[in-house]
């Protein structure tokens, strides 16, 4: 058929720059390309889009889901937020995602009580938090802190270099430094900080 | 001596000496570069700081070679696309084909391999009473695509051997794999505070995946030939940086199918650039596209063989004057 094709497109003249001239077939080719074209095109945008977004949520930043009542009433169950990670060193009073995998394999949220070198009290009678001796202002914590359900195990701790001590906001229901399993935590287990609350849209804000 | 004259034997001893040295150095880094029950990184660690430097001297290496390497455009063809598709084809190669077809039997093996795996993880998510993390489906998808990637590649080693036209865009089956198994890596490490423990791999993936992409546009009239050639150096430097980790059985026969098809590209498209006469050779019509009238051995069709070579290129101005006046064409 190609042939007979070729045969019968002696009826066309060729064009001024000397190319076979066959309305039909050419029509055909060109769509055949433009398609191929234009699929190649798309996978194209798909992977670089996939490639550079990886690569923002792996060096730059991450969003990262809430699992828990850890840190209500300034995250929620559910609560998708902006985690920031490059160039980050964690501050104190700063709300961070990192990872203890002795304790475990997933992520989880809680703010920077002390930092390398400050000395932690806790006073559950008063339900305060020293450091450095000087009572922290903490109006961010849902409710008066109690002494949590796994008892009295980290109180009073000189927090070492280069190690931070976290809790959650909701101290009644927060597994964090005061717990032995988690302890006193490595800067290096931080992933980032919590930036802000994208979704769900009614918490959307800056933390 | 044509291997002499062509950058070939420079970038394949430079890639497989710079891969090596990253794999020593990987190798390396992980027995002395970490610490503790946790494996945490130790700061500014020697081995790290010294595979650090290595990739991004690497990266300098390529983009010079990549500077220097002679490409003669080959003629432009009856059709746009058609300029450049036959860059990497090899025709009668049975070596090239037989480490092509080697590539693709290594994905159709990794395909088993992570469905199985997937599946397992699919099964204990199911089952688990408050089910969290990762569920396997991604894996078992990155498996099912790797069956699909293991076809482009084979599509493209036939069409390479024979130097054909046809089916070279199949190579960006395997990108569209690796997509699913970027993702995969990526969701299962996401809460891994150590970058060191999956960035080798995830940079690797990604490699490949733009490898692919730019092969696949030397065929969709979007050559890079030159970046094309860069990326096949860094993907065969961070896949072997990434063999010297830990992985999965059907990670690693991914990995071993993009370090062979990078140097695939590292062994053929220099050559290919290189010689202009090589390239014309396949862009004579075939027969059914010849003139009205072209007999297959005409003295017309030999006079295009032996003058297209060595035909001046067209000006810039020229060059888009055709441009336009093909798509005025197509339209």
């Amino acid at each position: 058929m190609e042939k007979q094709l070729g045969q019968q497109g002696e009826g066309f003249p060729p064009t001024p720059d000397g190319r076979r001239n066959e309305p039909g077939r050419r029509v055909a080719g060109a769509e055949a390309r433009s398609t191929g074209r234009e699929m190649y095109q798309n996978v194209r945008t798909l992977v670089t889009v996939l490639a550079v977004l990886i690569l923002l949520f792996t060096f730059v930043m991450r969003i990262i889901v809430v699992s828990g009542p850890s840190m209500e009433n300034t995250l929620h169950n559910g609560d998708a937020m902006l985690v920031w990670s490059l160039g980050y060193t964690p501050q104190q009073g700063d709300v961070v995602v990192l990872t203890k995998r002795s304790y475990q394999e997933d992520s989880i949220v809680k703010r920077v009580i002390a930092t390398g070198g400050q000395r932690v009290d806790i006073d559950y009678e008063t339900g305060t938090v020293y450091v450095d001796g000087i009572p922290l202002e903490e109006d961010y914590i849902k409710e008066p802190m109690q002494v949590p359900s796994y008892g009295e195990q980290v109180n009073h701790v000189i927090v070492p270099e280069g190690c931070l001590f976290v809790m959650g906001d909701n101290r009644n229901q927060s597994a964090d430094s005061r717990y032995l399993e988690i302890g006193i935590v490595d800067e290096r287990c931080v992933i980032g900080r919590v930036v802000m609350v994208i979704y769900p849209f009614s918490n959307f804000g800056l933390l | 001596m044509e291997i002499k004259r062509s950058g070939r034997v420079r970038w394949l001893l430079v890639t497989a000496g710079l891969a090596a040295l990253a794999w020593i150095l990987r190798r390396w880094q992980l027995a002395t570069a970490f610490e503790g029950e946790l494996r945490l990184p130790i700061p500014m660690a020697p081995a790290s700081m010294a595979l650090g430097c290595t990739l991004v001297i690497a990266g300098a290496a390529f983009g010079l070679l990549a500077n220097i390497q002679r490409v003669v455009k080959p003629p432009r063809g009856d059709r746009r696309r058609d300029r450049w598709n036959r860059a990497l084809s090899a025709p009668g190669d049975l070596v090239g084909l037989g480490v092509m077809v080697l590539a693709a039997f290594l994905m159709l093996l990794a395909a088993p391999l992570l469905f199985r795996e997937g599946w397992g993880m699919w099964q204990a998510f199911r089952l688990s009473v408050a089910p969290t993390g990762n569920n396997g489906v991604l894996l078992m998808a990155a498996g099912a695509t790797s069956l699909a990637g293991c076809g482009g590649v084979l599509a493209v080693a036939r069409a390479c051997y024979r130097g054909e036209g046809q089916g070279k865009g199949a190579i960006v089956l395997p990108a569209l794999h690796g997509c699913l198994w970027l993702m995969e890596l990526y969701r299962g490490h996401a809460a891994d505070p150590v970058l060191w423990d999956y960035v080798p791999m995830l940079l690797a993936v990604v490699g490949g995946m733009l490898l692919y992409m730019d092969w696949g546009g030397l065929s969709s009239g979007q050559p890079r030939p030159r970046r094309t050639l860069w990326l096949a150096g860094m993907t065969a430097v961070l896949t072997a940086v990434a063999l010297a980790g830990s992985w999965q059985w059907g990670e690693g026969l991914l990995l071993g199918a993009q370090l062979v098809l990078a140097f695939v590209v590292l062994n053929r498209l220099p050559v290919n650039l290189e010689h202009p006469t090589w390239a014309a050779r396949v862009f004579i019509p075939e027969p059914e596209e010849r003139w009205p009238g072209e007999g297959p051995e005409s003295a017309s069709a030999a006079d295009v063989r032996q003058t297209r070579p060595t035909q001046a290129e067209p000006s810039r101005g020229e060059r888009l004057d055709q441009d336009r006046q093909e798509e005025a064409s197509h339209e």
